[in-house]
């Protein structure tokens, strides 16, 4: 830190600061509070599932709007996946690998001594920190949070009235969407410069570690992957109130009465959230793709095999990102035309993610593996990555996804894929670089311990949902057995609801570890994983501080 | 702030160039969102109830929006006092396009039709996001030009022409699209 920090007082130094370690760390520990409402909702979505008549006494004293003497409205029901899934993929997993991790690495892989513009830095997170407040207010709105799912599909998202979550909730959704973005779009060009102008003279890009060159291509689909989201946001916010009728179709009727307006498209929406919609995903994916091959690099004491076509998969994954959003509109009235050439982009995407999985495959192979629990959580991400990876094989296909879009096959997809490799990335960067952030290791025996059930139970529970899915289990339905024939899979819903309350159960030993760990942790020395990265060759903070 | 404070300090063409990069990086975001906003225009006019209305105004909502990058230009090139007028003509054709373009945006709402009118809604949609990246460019511009001593550096000029240039190729742009295109 710069000279006079310590007359500046804590709050400067720990609060207000503009160094991007603290930054990095402020993100971490904003996304994993975030976690923690990201996954008990999800609990809460998982029981109404498995149990639709179940009585919520306690959650319901909470928010009394979303329940009827103990029983969960539906349309509470669809505010808690809308909200779920908004808060984990934008607000923990985003914010975690990027905000988090990015910040805190990105100076110190580049050998740089803070990033390009600190004040832009600090001004992002507490954007970021703005924006997940109002999103989380939502919740003490007379009438709930936002309740259109993570899409936010109009027309109900966009006729205030709709449902519920259709009035202020989604109009606080908007704007904390919009904060996140501009947060995000500050960090991007914050990211961009300090890689492309502020490196060590003579450190060529060509000599990054992955994970650089991950936050590389994160920051440029950001930056244009965003702005789409930006305009339909727009787009929406002036159909809500100022009489526009961009996304209001024709002929809709609510409660008995006309709507106003109309002639408007409701795919329009689509097309520009999905051109966002796609690239956000490999926004989450790429960070651990990064890490997973820089960790398999060191503990296999030999640097990736390939790296330069890991760079080049990297940049074409990220390039063909934008021309497959259609895939998420097979079912949409799109020409069978229109829908084959996105079939083919889309499976064209797999080329270059196999060439990173071969890859992998080569750096392990005959070489002495160090099963440290970061790398335990890499492996981890290298199996959910090619068991997601086939699965989406599966939906780019149209004849396959037209049965399956929208059943639970499509939400074992990608939570096994996306949110299953972006977590195991926290995980896999909080154990790697704990020791960096704060002078200690953590535990050696907990941390494997929580890895191992983790991996069983996160499969124990997204696996099955394929199972589900291929028999017509719709998603976003908040009583299954209204259908006859998804009766026979109550017991199912059951066993994954049981593995999800595991699943969350064995999180406890990661913040047991973590907090044991600040304080009684070994300590690390300079470089405990014998890393050859930059960010090591740092003085830790333990001794900085000694 | 920081980025002007450390260039006029000389801290080092290294931020200098993180500051290109980041402005780049920006108007290629803004391309992006204009490019969103004008898809879906070219997606709506397609449809069989669209209605364009033609106008003058467009003309002198462009007439400001040249001289004010002429001013840059002409401020970039000279010094003295004719870098004084070109910086004037800057403001007050600035000052002028925003006060013409709210209130054409007045105007579209409260026409016949309203914004209910899909051609009203997108001439206010892209004229207004437009203006507000009118107001965030014209501010950053000023920001970098902000005279000390010897007048603006070199790179404090080449980041304000660069802005305002690609504002007015924007506007250029979204008035052609409006009603140039048949
Ligand atoms: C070979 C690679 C992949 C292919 C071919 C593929 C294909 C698909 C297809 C076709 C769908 C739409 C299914 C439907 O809604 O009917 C889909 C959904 C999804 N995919 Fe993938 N995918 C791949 C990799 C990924 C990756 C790497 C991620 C994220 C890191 C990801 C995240 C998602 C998400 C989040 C959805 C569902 C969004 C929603 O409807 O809420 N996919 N995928
Ligand atoms: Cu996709």
């Amino acid at each position: 830190m710069s000279g006079g920090g310590e007359s500046r007082g804590i709050l400067s130094r720990y609060v207000f600061s503009l160094d991007h370690r603290v930054i990095g760390l402020q993100y971490l520990m904003t996304a994993m509070g975030m976690a923690l409402v990201g996954g008990l909702l999800a609990l809460l979505v998982r029981m109404q599932i498995a149990w639709p008549s179940h009585e919520f006494r306690a959650v319901s004293r909470l928010l009394p709007q979303g329940f009827d003497e103990g029983i969960m409205k539906p349309e509470f029901y669809a505010a808690l996946f809308t909200m779920h899934g908004t808060i984990m993929i934008f607000f923990v997993l985003s914010a975690a690998l990027i905000g988090g991790f990015g910040n805190y690495l990105i100076p110190l892989q580049v050998g740089a001594r803070d990033m390009a513009f600190p004040r832009l830095n600090a001004l992002s997170y507490w954007i970021y920190l703005v924006s997940s407040v109002v999103m989380l207010a939502s919740f003490f709105t007379p009438s709930g949070p936002a309740a259109s799912g993570w899409t936010a599909y109009p027309p109900l998202s966009a006729l205030k009235g709709a449902i519920a979550g259709s009035n202020l909730g989604q109009d606080l959704w908007l704007v904390a969407m919009a904060l996140f973005i501009l947060s995000f779009t500050l960090g991007g060009l914050n990211f961009l410069a300090t890689i492309v102008a502020l490196r060590r003279p003579g450190l060529l890009m060509m000599d990054l570690p992955l994970f650089t060159w991950a936050m590389f291509f994160v920051a440029i689909l950001g930056l244009l992957a965003f702005p789409s989201l930006t305009a339909a946001s727009i787009m929406l916010l002036l159909d809500r109130h100022a009489g526009t009728s961009f996304f209001i179709p024709t002929g809709l009727v609510l409660s008995g009465e006309a709507v106003q307006g109309g002639g408007g498209s409701p795919i329009l929406w689509q097309h520009l959230f999905w051109f966002l919609g796609h690239p956000e995903v490999y926004i989450l994916m790429l960070p651990s793709l990064g890490i997973t091959s820089d960790l398999f690099g060191v503990f296999t004491g030999r640097r990736v095999f390939g790296y330069a076509s890991m760079v080049y998969a990297m940049a074409l994954i990220s390039g063909m990102s934008f021309l497959v959003w259609g895939h998420h509109m097979f079912v949409s009235g799109m020409s069978p035309f229109l829908g084959s050439a996105f079939a083919v982009t889309t499976t064209l995407i797999a080329v270059p993610s196999g060439v990173k999985v071969f890859n992998w495959i080569a750096s392990l192979w005959n070489r002495p593996l160090r099963l440290t629990t970061p790398m335990l959580w890499a492996l981890g991400i290298f199996s959910l990555f090619v068991t997601g990876g086939l699965s989406g094989i599966w939906l780019g296909q149209t004849q396959i996804d037209i049965q399956l879009h929208d059943t639970a096959f499509v939400v074992a997809h990608f939570h096994i894929i996306m949110a299953g490799a972006a977590l195991f990335g926290v995980f896999a960067g909080v154990h790697y670089w704990f020791p960096l952030f704060f002078g200690r290791l953590m535990n050696e025996r907990l941390g494997i311990a929580h890895f191992l059930l983790t991996f069983v139970f996160y499969y124990a529970t997204f696996f099955p949902m394929h199972l589900a899915g291929l028999q017509g289990q719709v998603r976003r339905v908040y009583d299954p057995y209204q259908y006859d024939y998804l009766k026979p899979l109550a017991s199912m819903n059951a066993f994954i609801t049981w593995a999800a309350v595991a699943l969350a159960i064995s999180q406890i030993l990661f913040f047991v570890n973590f907090f044991w760990s600040l304080k009684k942790g070994n300590p690390a020395g300079p470089n405990p994983w014998t890393a050859p990265t930059l960010e090591w060759s740092e003085p830790a903070p333990a001794e900085e501080n000694a | 702030m920081r980025v002007a404070a450390s260039v006029s300090q000389g801290r080092g063409p290294a931020l200098e160039n993180a500051t290109r990069v980041a402005v780049v990086a920006s108007l290629g975001a803004t391309t992006m969102l204009f490019a969103s906003l004008v898809s879906a225009y070219l997606v709506r006019r397609s449809f069989a109830d669209w209605r364009p209305s033609p106008a003058l105004w467009p003309l002198g909502l462009l007439a400001f929006a040249l001289i004010a990058s002429g001013g840059v230009e002409i401020a970039a090139r000279d010094a003295g006092a004719r870098r004084r007028l070109g910086f004037q003509a800057l403001a007050l054709a600035s000052g002028l396009y925003l006060a013409g373009a709210l209130g054409v945006i007045g105007s579209v709402a409260s026409a016949e039709g309203g914004l209910q009118m899909p051609f009203n809604a997108f001439v206010a949609l892209l004229l207004g996001v437009h203006v507000v990246h009118a107001i965030v460019g014209g501010g950053f511009a000023i920001w970098v030009l902000r005279v000390e001593g010897s007048g603006p550096s070199d790179h404090g000029l080449w980041l304000a022409r660069l802005v305002t240039h690609f504002l007015t190729a924007l506007l250029c742009a979204i008035v052609f699209l409006l009603f140039g295109l048949q």
